[in-house]
């Protein structure tokens, strides 16, 4: 695929509309280093899933659809982004490892790199899930410039990862990985998104802009880059997606960031929620009881589903229909395991642990 | 405990034997109190209580355990004139998610005056949580789909 530098030029420029917020701490200035930070940026992209999907579960069947649309949408972005993530790291010669015990946070976790200023928890549908989310999806503040190695916000993060590809490929080519380890748009059949196949500087910059683009939105705007760029059926950023469940109203599309959205009722009810157990472990049941056999099966379908695309992203890309059967596999063992009661008026939950 | 959790205790007991399948598997189901909700409905809530104390006095007295109890279904449950036709359609809602219509003969000897025994689902959920489509390794069709092409791979499990 051509790479189109138009709007490789206009993402570009929409990315870094405001001062540069890196300092001399937090450069990457070797090959190695921007490959670990690539490696961080798939596990902080995979880090954000349990979660959207931990609550997106909970919501019971046929109600919150707008709310279960909107989670949705940005948890198949999200998905999309740690592909995209994998496709950069490989084209700059990086192997990237998702299957192994330390890939899968163990909850409530910080985000990976990140300063610390929030845990995220798996949580039911509700209010604090959402102020959560928010706080995940939270534009870039020009306020808050980075600590040394921990930044405040995703988008400073991948800030970081452009730079350190601008200054490594300054003094040679770092683009070396093998174009047949680049999962391509065909593959991602159905996904949130458009996939983009990395192999130059453009099309690595293009792949960040459209993770930071649908995560944190364009400066000053609501939208998402997708619409402002190909006149998509308007979209907002997942911050947006998120902050209309939050203030349950619409945005509009003459709103603001600044002034909060000021359209219809955005109808939500908090109440249609399985009363499931947050943070919920395997270890809460007894081991050999049929509910821990339950929760097992979960995270062994879940682990398993992670190796199949740490094969996918290692050279085997046919792999991902694999991966996908296994997807709906999880969620129909997610919505038996919330029918199941603990005994204390809660419901068992996935926990998304690692087992083999 | 009140009178509806017995009744869905002793209802998920015997259905265990009956469908092959572990109790947390029709619990993962979230159907249980809809199918028991079912049997109420259209046979009433004098029989059903009547079959449920002879199901937990079948289970009490094998202790559960086979071939006792696979010999006890067949002869008091299975083989009955009265009993029969209704555990098979307890099995067949487990499986199908549907009620299907209890034999003439059993409405004219029993069924005097009893509504709703038409072949229904009992509800869309439960044409999703039908049993069949797990034991047969398929999904229910145009629903819970597995994935685009994935009739191409051999199933998972």
């Amino acid at each position: 695929m051509e790479t189109n530098q138009l709007i490789s030029g206009v993402r570009h420029r929409l990315i870094r509309s405001g001062e540069p917020t890196l300092t001399e701490f937090n450069k990457i200035t070797t090959i190695e280093g921007l490959r670990s930070h690539l490696q961080v940026a798939i596990e902080l992209e995979h880090s954000t899933i349990p979660p959207y999907l931990f609550a997106l579960y909970s919501i019971r069947e046929n109600t919150n659809d707008t709310s279960a649309r909107a989670i949705k949408g940005v948890v198949m972005e999200e998905m999309l982004h740690m592909i995209l993530a994998c496709n950069i790291l490989n084209a700059v010669g990086g192997t990237p490892a998702i299957s192994h015990k330390e890939f899968i946070p163990e909850y409530p976790t910080y985000l990976p790199h990140s300063n610390k200023a929030f845990e995220v928890n798996l949580q039911k549908f509700s209010k604090p899930a959402i102020e959560t989310f928010l706080k995940i999806e939270k534009p870039a503040g020009k306020d808050a410039p980075p600590q040394p190695d921990r930044y405040a916000s995703i988008g400073q993060f991948y800030e970081a990862i452009v730079d350190g590809l601008k200054r490594l490929g300054a003094k040679g080519n770092i683009f070396t990985g093998k174009r047949s380890r680049q999962i391509r748009p065909e593959q991602f059949y159905g996904g949130g998104g458009g996939l983009i196949e990395v192999y130059d500087l453009a099309t690595a910059e293009e792949a960040i802009s459209e993770i930071v683009g649908q995560g944190e939105g364009i400066d000053g705007t609501i939208e998402d880059n997708n619409h402002q760029l190909f006149g998509e059926e308007l979209e907002y950023a997942h911050y947006f997606r998120f902050n209309e469940i939050h203030e349950e109203r619409y945005y509009k599309p003459t709103d603001t960031p600044k002034g909060g959205p000021t359209g219809d009722k955005f109808p939500v009810d908090w109440n249609q929620v399985h009363n499931i157990k947050e943070n919920i472990k395997m270890k809460d049941f007894k081991k050999g009881t049929e509910e821990w056999d339950m929760m097992y099966r979960f995270n062994k379908c879940y682990c398993d589903m992670l190796r199949v695309i740490h094969q996918t992203v290692n050279g085997e890309r046919e792999k991902l229909e694999q991966a996908v059967m296994m997807m709906y596999q999880l969620k129909y063992l997610a919505q038996g395991l919330m029918n199941v009661p603990m005994g204390n008026g809660l419901y068992a939950a996935p926990s998304f642990e690692y087992v083999v | 405990m009140d009178k509806t959790t017995a009744g869905l205790d002793a209802f998920l007991a015997i259905s265990v034997p009956l469908t092959g399948y572990s109790k947390i598997a029709l619990v993962a189901t979230g159907m249980a109190q809809s199918y028991l909700d079912a049997v109420h409905r259209v046979i009433g809530t004098e029989m059903t209580d009547e079959y449920l104390t002879l199901t937990a006095r079948i289970l009490q007295q094998t202790g559960g355990k086979e071939p006792a109890l696979d010999r006890e279904i067949r002869q008091q449950l299975l083989a009955s004139l009265k009993y029969g036709p209704l555990t098979r359609n307890i099995i067949q809602m487990w499986y199908w998610g549907a009620w299907l219509p209890l034999p003439p003969a059993w409405m004219a000897k029993y069924g005097k005056g009893i509504k709703g025994n038409e072949n229904h689902f009992v509800s869309p959920e439960a044409y999703q949580q039908g049993l069949i489509w797990n034991a047969m390794g398929s999904h229910p069709e145009g629903s819970k789909q597995p994935g685009f092409a994935s009739w191409s791979i051999a199933p998972l499990s």
